[in-house]
């Protein structure tokens, strides 16, 4: 049985598709596990339920062998930590972190000790006489964890925490937050809509699209192996066009899309015949620019290019639609005209569509 | 930044407008002589020391502050619990509940008036304070509940959820974590509604009666029968207290923002 287990759960009523059905998820203890997906997909309702902030219309929500389903939210030991810090903004931080505690009726000698221990963990020793207000947005985000972990909970849950950081201290805040939930072994819940955040820290990834489970998966998995187009594009797949099998062979398939003849050997093939139509994707940053044609080459114009720091953006308009080609900044610069857009066989997937 | 002379001539006009009335009254206040003139003739407090002597003042002077702060005290009290329920829960129905509490903000406060009289005074037979009091506290009502959902509003929900999700009930969450951070928010509604009950007089002009007056309808009272500068020196003493007041409280909670 499953430290957490979220059990045939139903959110809201069937009519309403931005809210959960016939939901199932399970997380062991001491696992990190992510929901990825835009926005209203479903995952923070997921964590809302959780925490016991919504009620489901049906299913369970069990934690360590416990029906929770029905227990209010200040009965749970749930620790969460929130996209917009959400800290108490007339309490001094001391007394932020000893919310809990208070809560708990712990006395003052094992609060203080407790506190203490918790501002060290996130390196905040000293700050204790400060309002939030005083702190800057990734201090505040530690404070807020120290707080959800201080009251030593069965589950952490995380809703988007690094969103509101900007882009170099999130990097930073990411590492931290991966360190602590490894010390501690804390069961957590990870809710973003970023895929390298989720690629990052998770033990697992669940991507979510419609109140649906699109692909679970280990980072790895879903990042080269996406299950369907959803995902696919979700993890960065950003060019896709329409073709037709046009052979099965060991590992590979032929594919004719429009003029063209491509070979795709994907990690995974989905279950096909040939005749059928397929989805083909592939990643901006894998593909090649050639002049002259050759294998698994695509005939195009490019449209423009735009500087991107280490990477030069080229838009490339072709029968088949409209690709975005990344090129080192080191590679040779191509000027606008007439181009072969080249992808190795190994770098396309298909997608029943 | 060049000055339009066209601005400046509006900004004068506006401002003579707005506090013109006000200057006439205090000035009027310190006239030495006995009918009210502008501009007046003589120096004098002696209307000042008139105001403080005359008994009906007093007496209408304590009606009208028990009255204000009691129906302004009811009036948060029930508006609070209103006010969280209609920003935090959605429900059937919302729209209806909130035209329906500000129902009193919206009827003429005559019609209002009259129709507290009806029911109150004459269905009822109550007694002519409680009447008021009921009165009062209905006017203010909706005030209390806008003051206090608005800034409810501004309160992020996931303050409260993180108090929630750290074991309080979601009343111990309410009076530890969002009422600190609304007591700005309450003591403008505070003010705001206590200074409404305190000039009201069309609901009041219905439900006073023999012995029972409020400030604003004893001094309308006066008026019809004597015409000195006791009324200006009283006017003048609201402004002031009401000014310093709302200035105090301004400039310790920055109050103007609630409202």
């Amino acid at each position: 049985m499953s430290f957490l287990e979220l059990n045939n759960l139903q959110v809201g009523y069937e009519k309403d598709s931005s809210v959960l059905n016939d939901f199932h998820l399970t997380v062991e203890k001491g696992e990190l596990v992510s929901l990825l997906g835009p926005s209203g997909c479903g995952k923070t309702t997921t964590l809302r339920t959780i925490a016991g902030f919504i009620e489901p219309t049906r299913g369970q929500v069990l934690i360590n062998a416990r029906d929770y389903t029905r227990t209010p939210p200040n009965k749970r030991n749930i620790g969460l930590v929130f996209q917009s810090y959400a800290l108490f903004p007339h309490l001094s931080i001391f007394e932020n972190v000893a919310f809990g505690l208070r809560m708990r009726r712990v006395n003052t000698s094992d609060t203080k000790k407790r506190v203490a221990a918790a501002l060290a963990m996130v390196d905040l020793t000293g700050y204790e006489n400060r309002l939030p207000a005083q702190l800057s947005g990734g201090q505040r985000q530690r404070v807020a964890l120290a707080r959800a972990v201080v009251i030593e909970p069965d589950l952490l849950l995380l809703d988007e925490p690094l969103s509101n950081l900007d882009a170099k201290l999130r990097v930073g805040m990411r590492a931290e937050l991966h360190r602590l939930q490894r010390q501690l072994g804390l069961t957590a819940v990870y809710v973003t809509h970023d895929q390298v955040e989720a690629m990052s820290l998770s033990d697992r990834v669940l991507v979510m699209n419609k109140g649906k489970i699109e692909q679970e998966g280990k980072p790895e998995e879903i990042f080269y192996r996406p299950a369907t187009p959803f995902v696919a594009r979700f993890m960065g797949f950003d060019n896709q066009f329409a073709g037709r099998v046009k052979n099965i062979g060991d590992n590979q398939v032929e594919i004719e899309a429009g003029t063209c003849r491509l070979i795709a050997r994907p990690h995974f093939i989905p279950d096909v015949r040939v005749g059928d139509p397929v989805d083909v994707l592939f990643r901006p940053e894998v593909a090649q620019l050639a002049r002259a044609p050759g294998d698994n080459a695509i005939p195009g114009e490019i449209v423009f290019r735009t500087f991107q720091g280490s990477t030069g953006e080229y838009l490339v308009r072709c029968a088949l639609g409209e690709f975005t080609v990344a090129l080192a900044e080191t590679s040779p610069s191509f000027t606008p005209g007439a181009i072969h857009v080249v992808v190795a066989p190994e770098n396309l997937i298909v997608e029943k569509p | 930044m060049k000055k339009s002379p066209l601005l400046y001539t509006a900004f004068i006009i506006v401002f003579t407008f707005l506090l013109g009335p006000f200057l006439v009254i205090l000035i009027a206040s310190f006239s030495g002589d006995a009918s009210m003139a502008f501009p007046p003739k003589g120096f004098s407090v002696q209307w000042f020391q008139k105001v403080l002597d005359v008994r009906m003042f007093r007496d209408a002077f304590w009606t009208s502050l028990q009255l204000a702060v009691a129906s302004t005290l009811t009036a948060l009290v029930l508006g609070t619990p209103v006010a969280y329920a209609l920003v935090r829960f959605k429900f059937r129905g919302q729209n209806v509940v909130e035209i329906l509490f500000s129902l009193p903000a919206i009827v003429p406060e005559l019609v209002l008036g009259f129709g507290l009289l009806q029911y109150f005074a004459l269905r009822m037979n109550m007694p002519i304070f409680p009447g008021l009091y009921f009165g009062h506290t209905a006017i203010l009502f909706p005030y209390a509940v806008r003051v206090v959902s608005t800034s409810l509003r501004n309160f992020d929900p996931a303050i409260e959820e993180a108090a929630i999700s750290l074991g309080a009930s979601r009343l111990k969450s309410f009076l530890l974590v969002v009422m600190p951070n609304l007591r700005a928010a309450f003591l403008a509604a505070f003010i705001l509604a206590f200074i409404t009950s305190f000039n009201n007089v069309s609901v009041s002009l219905f439900l006073t009666g023999p012995g029972v007056a409020t400030l604003p309808i004893q001094m309308l009272a006066y008026m019809e029968m004597y015409f000195d500068p006791t009324i200006a020196a009283l006017s003048s003493i609201i402004i002031v207290i009401t000014f310093a007041i709302v200035q105090t409280a301004e400039r310790a909670f920055g109050i103007s923002q609630h409202i």
